[in-house]
C-alpha cells in the first residue's frame, strides 16, 4: 500500500477529529506561543534600547561635578577637550540642577525636578531628544523660557502636550514632551528613598534659563562627549580621570562611561531579570501544555487500538501499522506549529502594547524573532510526536487479540474493578456513574488530574508572585514612608550647615510641627566577596520620625551601620558583625570614596536591600561636620500636606519636597509590567485549562458514544448524560485544582527563593498569597471543567442512535 | 383513532417509509410498510440482511423517525412525539435488546439491570433487578462485570435489563446474532416466556428457523413487507428449533 493510501486514510481520520486536533494543536500553540511571544519582547526591548542610544546619539562619556558646583561653560569644555588630547570628537556643556517642580492645573502636582540646561544656540547633537507630543525647542529659543518636559512624568499625570509648570516658583511654558536617552530609567534614588516617574520631572531648558534659576550665570557642571571612532570610551575615561585633576584642580569631577553607567546597566538588567521571570512561566506553561497534549494524543491513539488490532490480524508489519497514528500526531504537531506562529505573534504584540505603555522608548525596533519561533516550533513538533510515539509503540506491541478487544469490554479489567465491585455507593446507577468512570480507569483519571494541575499551577504561582511583591512593597513602604501619618520629605540642592539660614527656614517654618534633618549618601557594604550597594540615611537613630519605630526603640549606639534584613541576609551578617563600608569622604572641594570597617548595629525589617541608616553623629566619618542635605517635616495640625509642600518647595536651597506617600507607588510602578503580563498569563491559562477540559470531555464522549446511545435508547435525557459528564469533569477538576494549589505554592516558593533573588536582588520578596488568588485559580479551573462538558451537549443531541448502537463489535 | 387500535393492536404502522439520503444516493430502507401487531404476542420480523428490519425496529422504538407514514404504539402516536416525549416514550413504553448487548462495561450485571429499572422510574429498583437476573438464571453472577461473562450470559443480562423496565413492548434486534445455537435457544425461550407473560416482543432476525416460534411472522424483502402471517405449521417451542 502506497503512501497515498495512508495519507488518504489519515486525512479522513483528521477530518473526523478536526475539532479535537485543532483543540490539542491550540494547546501546543498557546504553550509555544507564550514562549516565543514573551521571549520576543525581551529581545525587542534590548534592540530598541540599542537603537535608541544609536539614533539619538547617546554620549560615550560624561564628565560631571557631583557637588553640583558650576564652572564657566566654555572653560569646562576646553578643560575636557584638553585633558582628552584629541580623543574626544564632540562635547557639549550643560548645567544640571535639582529644583522643585510643580505641574498640573494650579500647580497641583509636585515633583522633584531635574533641570537640564542645554546650549540651544550651538545646537544639541549629543543626547538628542525625541519629541513625543507638542514641538521641540531650538536655536531661536536659546534665550527664551520655553522648555520641554519628560514624557514619563507627563504620561504618568496625563499632562497635555503643552502647558505651564513652575520651576522653583518661576512659571515657564513647556512646548512639548520628550524622551531623552539619559533619562529612560523610570526610577531614581531620591535621598534615601526611591522615586518613580510620577514624582520626578526632568525638564530640558535653555542653559541661560537654568543659569538664571541656579544663580550661576555662564556656568556649566556637566559635559557629555563622543569619543573618536575606533577609540575605546574606557581608555579615554582613564585618560580624563588622570588629566582632569591637573587641568581643573579646584573642582572634583567624575568621569562616567555610558556603557558602565549603573543606570544604563539597570535598563538592560531590568529586561533580563524580567525575562528570567517570564522564562520560568513560559516554560511552566509549555510544560503543562506539553503534558496535556501528550495525554490527549495518547488517548486518541488509544482509541485507534482496534484498527491496529485488525491490521495486526491481517499481518501488516508493525512499522506500517504505526504510520497512521503517527501521521495523526504529526498532523497535530503541524497544526500546533501553524497555530503557534500567530499565537506567538499575537501574544508578543499584546505584551509589546503593555510594555510600550509602561516603558516608553523613543525608538522601537521589533524584528521578527525567528530563532525563538524556531525553538517554539521545534518544541511544538517534538511534544506531540514524542507523546504519541510511546502509546503507538505500546499499541503495536500488544497481542492482536488484546488489541481487538472491543473498547466497551476493555473497561473494568483493571485491578481496581474488584474494588469497584465491593464499592457500595449511595444513589442510583447514573448518580454513581461519574465516580465509577473515574475509579475504573485510574491511570487515565490521574493523567487528567495531573494535566489540569500542571496547567493551573502557574496561575497560582503568578498570582502569588504578584501578591508577594505587593505585600513586600507595602512592608517596604511602611519602613520608608512611616506607617504613622504622612510626612514631607525634603531634599536640598546641596550640603548645608545644619544651622544655616536655608535649613532654619525649612525646619523653622510656621507650618511645621516637627522636623528632623539628615545627611543622605550612597555607599556600599562588603563582607567577604559579597558587596551590597546601600543608600545611607544619616539621621538621629532614636527619632521615630526618621527611622522605623522598631529601630527607634532599640537605642542604637552611634559608630556603626544599620542594615536591612535583606542586605544582612545577603552579606551573612547580624548585629555585631564587622563589615567594610565604602563611603564618600570630603577632600578639598569634592568627595573621594574610602573604606572603613564598621560594626553592624542593628537590622531593620525592610525588604529593600538598599535601606541603611547611620547616626548623624557619625558624619565625621565622611569628613564633614554639621552638614545636612535632607529634612523630614510634619505639618502643624490644621495645615495640609499640600500647603506645607507648596511653602517649602518655594524656599531657596530646596531640590524637592514630596509627601512620603507619593513615593510609595514607585515600586508598584516598577512591577506593573510584570503584573500586567500576569493578566495575560491568566487569560492564556484559563484558555488552556478550558481546552484541556474540553478535549478530555470530547475524547470521553467518543469513548463512551455507545454507552451514551444505550442510555438514550433507555430514555435517559441528554441533560442527565451531560450532568454525568459535568460531575465527572468537576470531580477530576477539583482534584486537579487541589493539586494545582499545592504545586503552585511549591513553584512559587521556588520562584521566590531562587528566581527572584537573582532577578531582583534589591528586593527580599515575602511569600504572601491572598485568599482571592486561591479562589481565582479555583474559579478559572472550575469554570473550565464545568463548561467544557457542556460543549458536547450538541453532539449528544445530534448523535445518530441507530448507527451508534448498530455496530457489532 | 386508527382502526388498528380499535381492533386491539398494540403496534400499528401505516404507510411507513424511510429514505436515507446520502451523497452516494438515496436508499429506501423501508417502503410504505403497513402493519398491525396484537398485544402480548411474539412477532418475528424476518428478512435477509439489508431488507430494512433494523430500520423498522428503530422507528418503532423512536430511535429513528420515518420519512413518511404514521406509527402508533400502545395508544401513542410515536410519529407525533417530540423531544422530551420521545425520551419518556423510550423510558416507559418500549425497551431494547441489542445484537451487540451494549451492556455498561463499568457496571456489574446487577447494576446494569438496576439501571433499566431506574431508567423507567420503577419503585424499589434493587429488588426488581435481583428478581429479573434470577428470572434469566443469573442469580449467581450478580456482581460480575460484563467482560467476565460469556456472550449468552451478557445477552441474558441485557434481556433482564430491558425486562426490569417493566415496559410493555420489547424490541430485540438479532438478539441471537452473536450467539451459538444452544445459547441462542436459551435467549429465545426467555423471550417466548415474556410474550406469554403479557409483553409484546418484537424479534428481528434473518434466521428463518427462528420465525417458527413466532405467533406472527412479518417478512421483509428490499424494504417492503411481503407477508404477515402465523408460521406455517404452527408456533413451535424454542426447544424444537434446529439450525
Ligand atoms: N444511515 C444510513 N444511511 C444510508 N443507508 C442506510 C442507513 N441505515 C441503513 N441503511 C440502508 O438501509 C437498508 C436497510 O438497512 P437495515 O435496516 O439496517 O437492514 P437489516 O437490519 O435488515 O439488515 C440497507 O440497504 C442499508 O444499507
Ligand atoms: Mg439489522
Amino acid at each position: 500500500m502506497g503512501t497515498g493510501f495512508w495519507l488518504r486514510w489519515s486525512w479522513r481520520g483528521l477530518r473526523r477529529r478536526l475539532t479535537q486536533v485543532a483543540a490539542i494543536a491550540a494547546i501546543i500553540a498557546l504553550g509555544s506561543g507564550v514562549y516565543a511571544g514573551l521571549g520576543s519582547t525581551s529581545a525587542w526591548r534590548s534592540l530598541s534600547l540599542d537603537a535608541t542610544f544609536a539614533q539619538l546619539r547617546a554620549h560615550d562619556l560624561e564628565v560631571a561635578s557631583p557637588s553640583g558646583l558650576a564652572l564657566p561653560a566654555g572653560r569646562l569644555l576646553q578643560s575636557v577637550q584638553a585633558a582628552a588630547g584629541g580623543a574626544v570628537t564632540a562635547a557639549e556643556a550643560r548645567l544640571i540642577v535639582d529644583l522643585p517642580v510643580r505641574a498640573g492645573r494650579g500647580g497641583s502636582i509636585p515633583a522633584a525636578g531635574v533641570i537640564v540646561g542645554v546650549d540651544l544656540a550651538k545646537g544639541v547633537a549629543i543626547d538628542r531628544w525625541k519629541v513625543m507630543a507638542g514641538h521641540s525647542i531650538g536655536a531661536a529659543d536659546a534665550h527664551g523660557t520655553d522648555v520641554l518636559l519628560d514624557e514619563h512624568f507627563a504620561a504618568q499625570h496625563h499632562l497635555p502636550a503643552t502647558g505651564r509648570i513652575t520651576i522653583a516658583g518661576r512659571t515657564v511654558t513647556y512646548v512639548g514632551t520628550v524622551l531623552e536617552p539619559e533619562y529612560l530609567n523610570q526610577i531614581a534614588t531620591l535621598g534615601a528613598t526611591i522615586q518613580g516617574a510620577a514624582t520626578r520631572a526632568v525638564v530640558f531648558a535653555p542653559i541661560t534659563l537654568v543659569q538664571r534659576l541656579a544663580g550661576a550665570p555662564g556656568g556649566a557642571n556637566d559635559v557629555v562627549a563622543m569619543v573618536r571612532p575606533g577609540d575605546r570610551a574606557g581608555r579615554v575615561a582613564q585618560l580624563l580621570r588622570r588629566a582632569l585633576p591637573r587641568v581643573e584642580p579646584a573642582i572634583a569631577l567624575t568621569v562616567t562611561v555610558r556603557r558602565d553607567d549603573p543606570l544604563v546597566r539597570a535598563l538592560y538588567g531590568e529586561i533580563s531579570s524580567e525575562q528570567r521571570i517570564f522564562d520560568v512561566f513560559a516554560l511552566l506553561i509549555l510544560a503543562g501544555a506539553g503534558f496535556a497534549a501528550f495525554n490527549l494524543t495518547r488517548r486518541v491513539v488509544e482509541s485507534e487500538r482496534r484498527d491496529i488490532g485488525v491490521a495486526m490480524a491481517l499481518g501488516v508489519p508493525r512499522r506500517q501499522i504505526a504510520i497512521r497514528p503517527m501521521l495523526l500526531a504529526a498532523e497535530i504537531a503541524v497544526a500546533g506549529v501553524v497555530l503557534g506562529l500567530p499565537a506567538g505573534w499575537g501574544i508578543g504584540s499584546w505584551v509589546l502594547t503593555i510594555i510600550k505603555a509602561r516603558i516608553p522608548l523613543p525608538v522601537w525596533v521589533t524584528p521578527w524573532q525567528g530563532g525563538l519561533f524556531l525553538v517554539g516550533a521545534v518544541l511544538g513538533l517534538v511534544v506531540p510526536l514524542a507523546g504519541s510515539a510511546y502509546p503507538v509503540w505500546r499499541a503495536v506491541r500488544v497481542e492482536p487479540t488484546d488489541a481487538l478487544l472491543p473498547p466497551h469490554l476493555r473497561g473494568g479489567r483493571h485491578r481496581l474493578s474488584s474494588l469497584v465491585r465491593r464499592l457500595r455507593l449511595p444513589g442510583s446507577t447514573t448518580a454513581q456513574a461519574p465516580l465509577r468512570r473515574i475509579v475504573i480507569a485510574p491511570a487515565r483519571s490521574l493523567m487528567t488530574v495531573l494535566a489540569i494541575a500542571l496547567i493551573l499551577a502557574p496561575l497560582l504561582t503568578a498570582l502569588g508572585a504578584t501578591d508577594s511583591t505587593s505585600a513586600t512593597i507595602a512592608v517596604g513602604n511602611d519602613v520608608l514612608a512611616g506607617a504613622r501619618g504622612d510626612r514631607l520629605l525634603v531634599t536640598l540642592t546641596g550640603y548645608e550647615p545644619d544651622r544655616s539660614a536655608a535649613v532654619r527656614a525649612i525646619t523653622g517654618s510656621r507650618l511645621v510641627r516637627q522636623a528632623a534633618v539628615g545627611l543622605d549618601t550612597g555607599g556600599s557594604v562588603t563582607r567577604g566577596s559579597t558587596t551590597v550597594d546601600v543608600s545611607i540615611s544619616m539621621v538621629d537613630l532614636s527619632n521615630p520620625l526618621v527611622v522605623p519605630a522598631a529601630l527607634a526603640r532599640q537605642h542604637v549606639e552611634p559608630g556603626g551601620i544599620v542594615l536591612s534584613a535583606k542586605a544582612a541576609a545577603d552579606l551573612g551578617v547580624r548585629p555585631g558583625s564587622l563589615v567594610q563600608l565604602r563611603h564618600p569622604r570630603r577632600e578639598g572641594t569634592g568627595f573621594r570614596f574610602v573604606r572603613t570597617v564598621v560594626p553592624v548595629r542593628a537590622v531593620v525589617a525592610s525588604p529593600y536591600r538598599f535601606v541603611a541608616y547611620m547616626d548623624l553623629q557619625d558624619e565625621a566619618m565622611m569628613g564633614v561636620q554639621h552638614l545636612v542635605n535632607s529634612a523630614v517635616l510634619v505639618p502643624r495640625p490644621g495645615v495640609s500636606m499640600g500647603a506645607l509642600q507648596r511653602a517649602i518647595s518655594s524656599l531657596p536651597g530646596v531640590a524637592s519636597a514630596l509627601p512620603a506617600r507619593s513615593l510609595s507607588n514607585t515600586m508598584q510602578d516598577i512591577l506593573s509590567v510584570v503584573s500586567n503580563l500576569f493578566v495575560l498569563l491568566q487569560a492564556v491559562i484559563g484558555a488552556l485549562a478550558f481546552l484541556v477540559a474540553y478535549n478530555s470531555a470530547k475524547i470521553g464522549g467518543d469513548e463512551r458514544a455507545r454507552e451514551h446511545a444505550t442510555m438514550l435508547a433507555f430514555g435517559l435525557r441528554v441533560r442527565r448524560l451531560v450532568g454525568i459528564g459535568v460531575v465527572e469533569s468537576v470531580i477530576l477538576g477539583v482534584l486537579g485544582i487541589g493539586l494545582s494549589l499545592g504545586l503552585g505554592l511549591l513553584v512559587l516558593r521556588w520562584v521566590l527563593d531562587s528566581v527572584f533573588p537573582a532577578a531582583v536582588p534589591e528586593l527580599a520578596v515575602i511569600e504572601s498569597v491572598r485568599a482571592v488568588s486561591y479562589v481565582l485559580t479555583a474559579v478559572v479551573g472550575l469554570a473550565a471543567v464545568t463548561l467544557a462538558p457542556l460543549l458536547i451537549t450538541r453532539r449528544l443531541r445530534t448523535m445518530s442512535l441507530p448507527s451508534t448502537l448498530r455496530y457489532v463489535e | 383513532m386508527p382502526p388498528e387500535e380499535a381492533s386491539g393492536a398494540i403496534i400499528a404502522l401505516s404507510n411507513v417509509t424511510k429514505r436515507f439520503v446520502t451523497p452516494a444516493g438515496t436508499v429506501v430502507a423501508l417502503d410504505s410498510a403497513t402493519l398491525s401487531v396484537p398485544a402480548a404476542c411474539l412477532v418475528v420480523v424476518l428478512g435477509p440482511s439489508g431488507s430494512g428490519k433494523t430500520t423498522l425496529l428503530n422507528m418503532i422504538g423512536a430511535l429513528d423517525t420515518p420519512s413518511d407514514g404514521v406509527i402508533d404504539v400502545a395508544g401513542k402516536r410515536v410519529t407525533d412525539l417530540r423531544g422530551a416525549q420521545r425520551f419518556a416514550y423510550r423510558r416507559n413504553t418500549v425497551t431494547f435488546v441489542f445484537q451487540a448487548f451494549n451492556l455498561f462495561p463499568e457496571l456489574t450485571a446487577l447494576e446494569n439491570v438496576h439501571f433499566g429499572a431506574e431508567a423507567a422510574g420503577r419503585s424499589s429498583p434493587a429488588e426488581v433487578a435481583r428478581a429479573m437476573l434470577e428470572a434469566v438464571e443469573l442469580g449467581h453472577r450478580l456482581h460480575h462485570f460484563p467482560h467476565e461473562l460469556s456472550g449468552g450470559e451478557q445477552q441474558r443480562v441485557a434481556i433482564a435489563r430491558s425486562l426490569a423496565t417493566g415496559n410493555p413492548v420489547l424490541l430485540a434486534d438479532e438478539p441471537t446474532g452473536e450467539l451459538d445455537y444452544r445459547t441462542g435457544i436459551q435467549i429465545l425461550r426467555l423471550l417466548r416466556q415474556r410474550a406469554g407473560g403479557g409483553k409484546t416482543v418484537l424479534v428481528v432476525t434473518h434466521n428463518r428457523e427462528i420465525a417458527r416460534m413466532a405467533d406472527l411472522v412479518v417478512e421483509l424483502r428490499g424494504g417492503r413487507i411481503v407477508g404477515v402471517a402465523p408460521p406455517a405449521g404452527g408456533t413451535l417451542d424454542p426447544a424444537e428449533l434446529r439450525w
